[in-house]
């Protein structure tokens, strides 16, 4: 996938993955991955300044740990955080209804 | 530390550019995918090679932590504000009657030097690709001489009591205005990365 079709989207994907509780960097990266099926694979070291920015924007809050002797930030969502992901979610779903109704594509969400 | 003399290398490289504790996080990303590629391929170079191919190269990741940076974004605010405030002292003292002839010439030098100082530092915030803690110093520095130049205009007619005018009015609010910005700046680009 391109990166620029991510623009304005990255933020609620990142907040997404951490839904479910606490990650670290790579754990984020890798649970988009998964989530997507591999085909959302970024580059791992851009994924950080992206959580630095949702972290100063208090979104998501850092912690420091010791894991097998290497230093770990690990992120989880602020209450503020849980509330954008949640407008993100209804954004993302007025715009793809508006999307499929324009491109004249199927009925969105699939109900199959 | 790290588990493999490439990925060592990247992080040292990593490690000139970026500060220590973002290092820090990026070395645990980087050996978790090392670690990662070792179960899958078996082979520490092939596994090195791969960790390091999905983790972007150091110009990738350290142009991201720039773009992301606080201090380039005071850069850019600070930046877009100085023809905003320049523009209302260029035309107050185009238009003043007389009593800019009272400013002396050192003032007037060193305000023309400071000018120029933090022009060079902005830019040099908004400019630099690779080393964020020049990304950081130059704005910090920037921000910092902005506050001196404000500073010195208000004093400058604090001294000289010029007659008052609407245009007047504009560059001091500009001024006050643009001192409270460059004040705010300069904890958060002290503090956080």
């Amino acid at each position: 996938m391109r990166a620029e079709a991510l623009k304005g989207h990255l933020d609620g994907l990142l907040l997404a993955t951490l839904e479910d509780g606490p990650q670290h960097g790579y754990a984020v990266k890798e649970a988009l991955c998964d989530a997507t099926g591999g085909k959302l694979d970024l580059p791992t070291g851009t994924v950080y300044p992206a959580l630095h920015r949702l972290e100063r924007a208090g979104l998501i809050k850092g912690s420091w740990s010791v894991v097998g002797g290497r230093r770990r930030r690990t992120y989880e969502l602020t209450e503020q955080g849980r509330r954008s992901l949640a407008g993100a979610r209804d954004h993302w779903r007025e715009f793809a209804a508006v999307m499929s109704a324009a491109l004249g594509g199927g009925p969105w969400p699939a109900t199959n | 530390m790290a588990g493999h003399e490439l990925i060592e290398r990247h992080l040292r490289t990593l490690a000139e550019r970026l500060p220590d504790p973002v290092v820090d996080e990026l070395a645990d990303g980087l050996l978790a995918s090392y670690d990662d590629q070792m179960e899958r391929l078996g082979d520490p170079d092939a596994a090195a090679q791969a960790a390091l191919a999905d983790f972007g190269d150091a110009d990738t990741v350290t142009a991201a932590f720039i773009r992301a940076s606080p201090a380039r974004h005071a850069a850019i605010t600070l930046l877009v504000a100085g023809p905003i405030v320049g523009l209302g002292w260029g035309a107050t003292l185009v238009t003043a009657n007389g009593w800019t002839s009272a400013i002396p010439l050192p003032l007037r030098l060193t305000l023309g030097l400071l000018l120029g100082s933090v022009v060079l530092m902005l830019v040099t915030a908004l400019r630099e690709q690779r080393h964020y803690r020049t990304v950081r110093l130059a704005a910090l520095g920037g921000a910092a001489t902005v506050a001196v130049v404000d500073t010195l205009m208000l004093g400058m007619v604090v001294t000289l009591v010029p007659p008052p005018s609407l245009l007047l009015l504009v560059a001091l609010s500009g001024s006050v205005a643009r001192i409270m910005l460059a004040v705010r700046a300069v904890p958060t680009l002290i503090t956080r990365l």
